[in-house]
């Protein structure tokens, strides 16, 4: 039991960092009234970014002068600069020309996944040296730098770091406290002399570029290779985490690591293969009855931002 | 600079600033195509038109896909128009196209099927109904649950419907996946995710899938076509003409006006989610019979893609029809189109194309809804 | 009196503010000295909420100069009248419902630094102590009574350090113990050497609270006095004015025979205070029963209850009577469909056009629809012909300026022409009770008038007309008898032919309206 538990956690944290990175950002960006469905595609924007950046610098100095620094760095801020880009697009649409906040997400996702799997054919080709490895790109030259192969890596303890970072910028800091006023009633904030404008972006861009890191962490830490990835779920999910945890990244940081030990429990109990999907089911079923219970109890605190979902416009006071 | 709401514009002209957006937007398009494969432009659209519709066949399999995805769009309407925001097609045509399916298998392996004695055509009479009842019911079931804990305590309906993707999913594949003991109930002949259903069954293979006219390939594409056809008749008149239609405009519109002239939109509500997710189910079906197959991905985003066209189109069926197929020559043409070393722009590629085209409709409301003034504001509060 | 040791805290002169063609303040002069509390008395619509909205910052004036303790100001936004020492505490309230109390009040304080909630929750308590507020600094708003979030917006306003704060009508919705708190908390501030000005139309709280009483009507300024040498009476004459003659036509009808009777309504809101407290009275055939009441009395519950749309106690009973047979039918307890269903003809033009009674993105036809769409009852589709027709028939009838019936949105006519499609449909329901609340507000002279004519014209045919409004003018002269609300208490029935506009004004603000 001792032995299944030390190889099983690391494995759950491994799987359950994107879902960390995805729901802390999703928090963030709701917390400012924008419901942005758009984090699938923003995840996929990370990941491909951080995987063309890691490829490039591989192709330009070959892997064996490769930089320890500049391996770590050049992925990470090319993925932050491709989830800023998908997050200013949402900002634009959503907060300057008011679009319907679902229809935009929407399409992010179906932006992002398009974006990210077309570049990632393209790459696998042009990375192709024998046919073999058609299917699958592999950036082992960046991929030393972010984990050891089995282990969580650093990245996982920024993702931590970072959930705890916006629990305590949510519930302590005055910016934290105002960013709440306008994803609640943000006519209120408003007439506050809050602008409310400028919040909204912040916090959705900012959200979007912590999102995007789970991205990268996908591919550089829990699959290792880009084949394929299905990023997508991992984004659902990460907001299903954001109802689960009833907006709170702090209970995310237990909840995604529990999400993801669920994804491969049953790969990992012997008993259990035939009810692998059984265990993969288990989050939505147990997201689903969070919100049904969220919305029966009516306790205030657990309610969704009063404004989510909803464009603000001065003028319709 | 001012921002002000704008009075309603006239019809005409909001749909001409949506058809410059598109216009634009296809030309941007164009563009990026251009810079990644640098053909000539007209070379494309002849490659992607000759590979859609170059031959009776593959003109009938494109129809044969606006067709579903005008149908799972069609589905998706009359929530939208309620202000209920739906996005569970996906789950909902997945979970209809499991129970045809599951119909397929199950029914097809009981003795009457499997002994060649009874006619197919006798077999067919009993399948089909079955098909479309259980996946129309379970697609209805899907739009229910939703729409019931909506009415009942405001459940977000949005995030709701996307978890019940989910749900429909991994049950689907647990199902698929682990019915392998005893063999004769493993859900494709060797055990791998996509497989023509009971084609080891010699006498119950085929039944249940809809029939090729003359043995020509493409022509089981025509039920559909026509089914679908009808249905954007039948759900237009619906919405236009029904007591219902009218029903389901006033909740949109307000709640509170609704209830004032005594509609009770807890039940309009639920009404027009068993409706949705019914003609979910419905596509369901028509997938899973046509293709005469059923894996993981038969939905393939449609269900994401559907709210995209229901709402791009404003809900008018002819819009929808030509968004879909505008989607559809997109989504599937770009295969059509050889790059110089021999591989091929992907769906992806067309997703992303598509996304772009969306992003243009949408940005483009902003100018129909409202007016930026300039200068100095005009105090105009009342 | 020395005259030379006045000084104002805030002089308005000449403030004009136009609303497209009406004028909201005409060339308005008005004075608050320091450390007073100023009534600012007036009926509905005479331009009290207006005139204070141009000092914080809401409005701009079109034409006059604001001065700030003799100082000349310009204040074109809320932070520019928070800068000058303004605050302002609206009807609605700003609060975050999910924050605390001090959460609400340091919300966009533009302080460096961590939150700290509690050097902030030190000093609410401290400005609390000062003026004798009952607060926890700590309670969530979702929590509080009505009275404790006003409270926290008076508090917001202190802790931003104003010294001119102005309450628009504070009371309207505080129980008599909470107002008098309130009065003695606004004494302590006057104490403190603050100025106040409170928006009101109860008189009896402007003779209790304040120090002068400054008077509008109509949109202009009518004049001050000292409150000590004020009384009901002659507060009631300067702010209602002389009667003006409308000459309105108020044939009696031959027949009075009873439609509708409520008995002892009882209507509360979602927070269980009652709206409506034992309400009796019975609407009759060939007669306008007028209702009166300043504004938020319990009128829109009333019609509301009537219409099926509001939960009402167990001992209220409402009461039809149908024209012909006389059979009586219940009416509480039935919901809208209830109401259409058992064959009750009951028409209601609610106060809230598109937010009620109308869809404002359909078109007229659509919306004639609306009360008849279920006509005939095995076809699943609608009959599209006959409203049509029916929405024709009132474009003509009403003279409703349209281009055309079925494509236009009928958020884009003018007021007037809603107005007109709304009453339309609903007489043509052929109703026997027909209520109507605040039929002719916003509209202009003739369509006013035209309304009242169809009114009349129901009554003589026969139809219980319920007519709620704001204008007394208008209610003297078009209603037979008038009802008056106070409170959510019937304060009175009066014959509306010998009864003076004073005597309503006294029953407004006072049940019985004695002295």
């Amino acid at each position: 039991m001792w032995e299944f538990l030390v190889a099983f956690i690391p494995r759950a944290i491994v799987n359950g960092m994107p879902l960390l990175f995805g729901s802390t950002g999703e928090i963030l960006t709701e917390k400012s009234g924008n419901l942005n469905l758009g984090i699938p595609g923003i995840m996929f924007v990370g990941a491909i970014a951080g995987t063309t950046g890691a490829f490039l610098y591989e192709q330009s100095v070959g892997a064996a002068n490769m930089n320890a620094w500049l391996g770590t760095l050049i992925p990470v801020l090319s993925c932050l600069v491709g989830s800023f880009l998908m997050g200013l697009l949402y900002c634009f649409l959503t907060v300057t020309l008011r679009a319907n906040q679902n229809v935009t997400g929407l399409s992010l996702t179906i932006f992002g996944t398009g974006l990210a799997n077309f570049l990632g054919g393209t790459l696998i080709k042009l990375a192709k040296t024998d046919a073999s490895s058609a299917s699958s790109l592999t950036i082992s030259g960046s991929l030393k730098y972010f984990s050891a192969g089995t282990d969580p890596g650093w990245l996982a303890y920024v993702g931590i770091g970072i959930a705890i970072l916006v629990s305590l910028f949510l519930r302590y800091t005055r910016t934290g406290l105002q960013l709440r006023a306008v994803g609640e009633n943000p006519a209120t904030a408003d007439a506050a002399g809050i602008n409310v404008t400028r919040y909204k972006y912040l916090a959705t861009i900012i959200g979007s570029m912590i999102a995007g890191l789970g991205g990268l962490y996908y591919i550089m830490v829990s699959s290792q290779t880009w084949s394929e990835p299905k990023i997508d779920a991992s984004g659902w999910l990460a907001i299903a985490l954001v109802i689960f945890t009833t907006w709170r990244p702090s209970l995310s940081i237990f909840a995604s690591i529990g999400f993801g030990g669920l994804l491969i429990l049953g790969t990992r109990l012997d008993f259990a293969t035939e009810m692998k999907e059984l265990f993969e089911l288990v989050p939505y079923v147990v997201t689903l009855i969070v919100l049904i219970i969220v919305s029966l109890r009516k306790k205030r605190e657990n309610q969704p931002p009063q404004s989510l979902g909803l464009a603000y416009f001065r003028e319709e006071r | 600079m001012h921002i002000i709401k704008r009075d309603v514009i006239p019809a005409w002209k909001a749909w001409l600033i949506r058809g410059s957006a598109i216009l634009i937007a296809i030309l941007l398009c164009g563009l990026i195509t251009y810079m990644i494969t640098r053909l000539n432009p007209i070379t494309v659209i002849q490659n992607m038109f000759t590979g859609l519709f170059g031959s009776g066949r593959k003109t009938m399999k494109t129809f044969y896909q606006v067709a579903i995805l005008l149908g799972v769009s069609l589905a998706v309407t009359p929530a939208f128009k309620m202000r209920f925001w739906n996005i569970g097609a996906e789950g909902q045509v997945l979970i209809g196209a499991f129970a045809a399916a599951a119909c397929m298998i199950y029914i097809g392996r009981t003795p009457l099927f499997l002994s060649g004695s009874v006619s197919p055509a006798v077999k067919n009479l009993i399948m089909f109904p079955a098909m479309v009842i259980a996946a129309v019911a379970f697609g209805a079931l899907w739009g229910f649950l939703p729409a019931f804990f909506k009415s009942r305590w405001n459940t977000n309906e949005t995030l709701f419907t996307l978890m019940m993707n989910y749900v429909a999913l991994q049950i689907f594949k647990f199902i698929k996946n682990n019915q392998t003991v005893p063999t004769r109930f493993r859900w494709t002949p060797d055990g791998t995710t996509v497989g023509m259903i009971n084609s080891q069954y010699k006498n119950s293979f085929g039944i249940g899938t809809i029939p090729k006219f003359n043995n020509k390939p493409g022509t089981e594409c025509l039920i559909p076509i026509i089914i679908v056809a009808l249905l954007t008749v039948l759900l237009y008149l619906y919405l236009k003409y029904s007591k219902h239609g009218f029903e389901i405009a006033v909740v949109g519109e307000s709640e509170r006006t609704a209830s004032y002239a005594g509609i009770k939109v807890n039940r309009v509500v639920i009404r027009t989610m068993i409706l949705s997710g019914a003609i979910c189910g419905l596509m369901g079906f028509l997938l899973v019979s046509t293709e005469g197959s059923i894996n993981d991905n038969i939905v393939d985003g449609r269900g994401y893609t559907a709210v995209m066209v229901s709402w791009m189109s404003q809900f008018n069926p002819i819009g929808m029809f030509f968004s879909s197929l505008l989607l559809v020559f997109m989504q599937f043409g770009a295969k059509e189109v050889p790059m110089p070393d021999g591989v091929s722009l992907d769906k992806n590629f067309a997703n992303m194309l598509m996304a772009i085209i969306l992003f243009f409709i949408i940005g483009c409301e902003f100018i129909i809804n409202y007016k930026i003034q300039f200068g100095r504001h005009k105090k105009r509060e009342v | 009196m020395i005259l030379e040791a006045v000084k104002n805290a805030v002089r308005m002169e000449g403030i004009t503010k136009h609303f497209g063609s009406v004028v909201a303040n005409r060339d308005i002069n008005l004075e608050l000295h320091e450390g007073e509390i100023l009534s600012l008395l007036g009926e509905n619509g005479s331009g009290k909420t207006t005139l204070m909205n141009m000092l914080s910052g809401i409005y701009y004036p079109d034409e006059g100069q604001i001065y700030i303790h003799e100082k000349p100001v310009k204040i074109a936004s809320p932070k520019d009248a928070f800068e000058n020492g303004i605050g302002m505490i609206h009807q609605h309230f700003k609060l975050v419902d999910v924050f605390t109390a001090t959460e609400n009040i340091i919300l966009g304080l533009e302080e460096k630094g961590m939150l700290n909630v509690k050097k902030a929750a030190a000093k609410i308590r401290e400005i609390s102590e000062r003026y004798g507020f009952e607060i926890d600094p700590n309670q969530k708003v979702y929590n509080m009574s009505v009275s404790q979030k006003q409270t926290v917006e008076i508090i917001k306003v202190l802790y931003r350090g104003a010294d001119i704060l102005i309450l628009d009508e504070p009371t309207a919705v505080l129980t008599p113990q909470e107002t008098d708190k309130l009065f003695s908390v606004m004494r302590n501030m006057k104490n403190d050497g603050k100025s106040l000005i409170i928006i009101t139309h109860k008189l009896h709280e402007v003779l209790e609270v304040s120090d002068r009483v400054a008077i509008l009507r109509k949109g202009e300024y009518v004049g001050d006095v000292e409150t000590k040498t004020a009384d009901q009476q002659s507060l009631t004459d300067m702010m209602v004015g002389r009667a003006v003659s409308l000459n309105i036509d108020r044939p009696k009808a031959q027949e009075i025979k009873e439609r509708l009777r409520v008995e002892h309504l009882t209507v509360r809101d979602v927070e269980g205070v009652k709206r409506l407290n034992d309400v009796s009275f019975s609407a009759n055939a060939g007669e306008i029963l007028g209702i009166a009441g300043v504004a938020g009395s319990g009128q829109r519950e009333l019609l509301e209850a009537i219409a099926g749309l509001q939960k009402t106690d167990p001992e209220s009973r409402i009461t039809y009577i149908e024209p012909e047979s006389d059979e009586e039918k219940q009416l509480n307890g039935k919901d809208p469909l209830e109401i259409i269903k058992s064959g009750i003809l009951l028409s209601f033009v609610p106060e809230d056009r598109f937010g009620m009674g109308l869809v404002g993105g359909m078109s007229i036809t659509d919306n004639v629809m609306l009360r008849s769409y279920r006509r005939g009852k095995h076809n699943p589709f609608f009959d599209h012909k006959f409203p049509k027709e029916l929405a024709n028939k009132i474009v003509n009838d009403l003279e409703v300026v349209t281009p055309n019936v079925d494509k236009i949105p009928l958020r884009r006519l003018s007021g007037g022409n809603v107005q007109k499609v709304l009453v339309g449909r609903e007489i043509e329901q052929s109703p026997t009770v027909l209520m109507t609340a605040y039929a002719v507000r916003g509209l202009d002279i003739n369509t006013s008038y035209t309304i009242y004519n169809l009114l009349t014209e129901q009554k003589m045919k026969g139809v219980a007309v319920i007519y709620v409004g704001e204008d007394l003018d208008v209610l003297l002269e078009l209603c037979d008898r008038i009802l008056v609300l106070c409170g959510g208490q019937v304060s009175g029935i009066v014959d509306g032919r010998n009864v003076t506009k004073e005597q309503i004004g006294l029953m407004m603000t006072k049940v019985g309206g004695g002295e």
